[in-house]
């Protein structure tokens, strides 16, 4: 059985974040795994502090100045003193926020793609207790500012996840997420790499707890599409998918 | 008895002395020195008397020994790469555990006066 909510409805632009009650930004922590991203994450970390406190940036074991970055610009900095990949990085900064006073996780990517303007709208499903998890979706409404080899690659591991997950998602790859407490304290991500997104997919359906989808906007540049993965790598994430599942 | 055996044999002798002299200092388990013992006794065995690998793959149904001894390569082979894949999975699972308790541990909390501080927050 499928536990997922219908989205909610559309909203035209970002709600200001200031329609979101202090107490639920005080207890909203936004997890950001961050690889070498000094020159983007203290930029990040700026636009978030403003309106939420508990920003918690993890340092996966970058050589060059993100932890000192993120750290200026107000983030919580956790270092993974070797690196071990975004899941592992997303799992750490997931059992930190539960070690505090979390009522609600974000994740958030490090490299700018994401906007701190869509946050309300992926919260309001959780505050308003329709869903436990809220999934970003690039795809519900105009997907036009997603470039054609990315949104194939998308569209692929859409179909992928349908096939090996059976959960219909129109994003299944998109790195911004929220969760209620009780659904973050349900996901163990195993696979620390990066088929942790398809791991995550099986455990929000294994949680049996109500999920949902709501558009959200990538901000596209050539810093985002550098650090992005490459399409290329589709196949090895996949695998490794496979065969974390078949081995777990 | 031909050169290349007495090379091979001189080399598996010398190899089980290793072993057994390591098992004695306590590097190996002597569970763990008897299984090698085995394996490269019946390498020196199979050396000695070829006609016994003979013997043993027409008693199995496979016509010739070397392809007895290739058959159990192969299984052998294929086992221990995945038994290495597994015992690797399991290591990187630990140094994850390990990496991540250490990260939250030594948490760095932001400054106070920049952005918000958690600090303050919560304090």
């Amino acid at each position: 059985m499928d536990n997922r909510v219908p989205s909610p409805a559309p909203v035209s632009a970002a709600t200001p974040s200031a329609s979101i009650p202090d107490a639920v930004r005080r207890a909203t922590y936004i997890i950001i795994a961050a690889y070498h991203e000094q020159s983007a994450i203290g930029e990040v970390v700026r636009e978030l502090v403003v309106d939420f406190p508990n920003v918690v940036v993890i340092d996966d074991g970058s050589a060059d100045a993100t932890g000192r970055e993120a750290l200026v610009a107000g983030a919580t900095v956790l270092t993974h003193f070797v690196n071990r990949g975004q899941g592992a990085a997303l799992q750490t900064g997931i059992d930190f926020a539960l070690s505090r006073a979390a009522q609600y996780i974000v994740t958030f990517d490090a490299d700018g793609q994401h906007r701190p303007s869509d946050l309300p709208k992926l919260l309001a499903p959780i505050i308003g207790g329709d869903a436990d998890i809220v999934l970003g979706s690039r795809f519900i409404e105009s997907a036009d500012a997603v470039p054609p080899g990315r949104r194939a690659v998308l569209f692929a591991a859409v179909l992928f996840t349908r096939l090996t997950s059976r959960v219909k998602l129109s994003d299944t790859h998109n790195g911004l997420r929220a969760f209620s407490r009780r659904a973050a304290e349900s996901i163990d991500l195993q696979l620390d790499r990066m088929a942790h997104a398809s791991e995550l997919i099986d455990q929000v359906r294994a949680s049996g707890l109500a999920y949902t989808e709501v558009p959200v906007e990538i901000r596209y540049t050539s810093y985002s599409m550098a650090k992005g993965q490459r399409s290329s790598a589709a196949i090895r994430i996949a695998l490794d998918y496979l065969i974390g599942k078949l081995l777990r | 008895m031909t050169l290349f055996q007495i090379l091979s044999i001189g080399i598996i002798v010398s190899v089980i002395g290793i072993i057994i002299a390591g098992a004695t200092r306590g590097q190996f388990r002597k569970r763990v020195a008897v299984f090698w013992i085995s394996v490269w006794a019946c390498g020196g065995v199979t050396l000695v008397w070829p006609e016994l690998t003979m013997k043993a793959s027409k008693a199995v149904g496979i016509g010739r020994g070397a392809d007895l001894l290739l058959y159990c390569t192969v299984i052998a082979g294929t086992w221990s790469a995945f038994w290495l894949y597994t015992r690797v999975r399991r290591l990187e699972r630990q140094i994850t555990l390990l990496v991540r308790r250490l990260a939250i541990e030594h948490a760095r909390e932001p400054m106070p006066g920049v952005g918000h501080s958690t600090a303050t927050i919560e304090g």
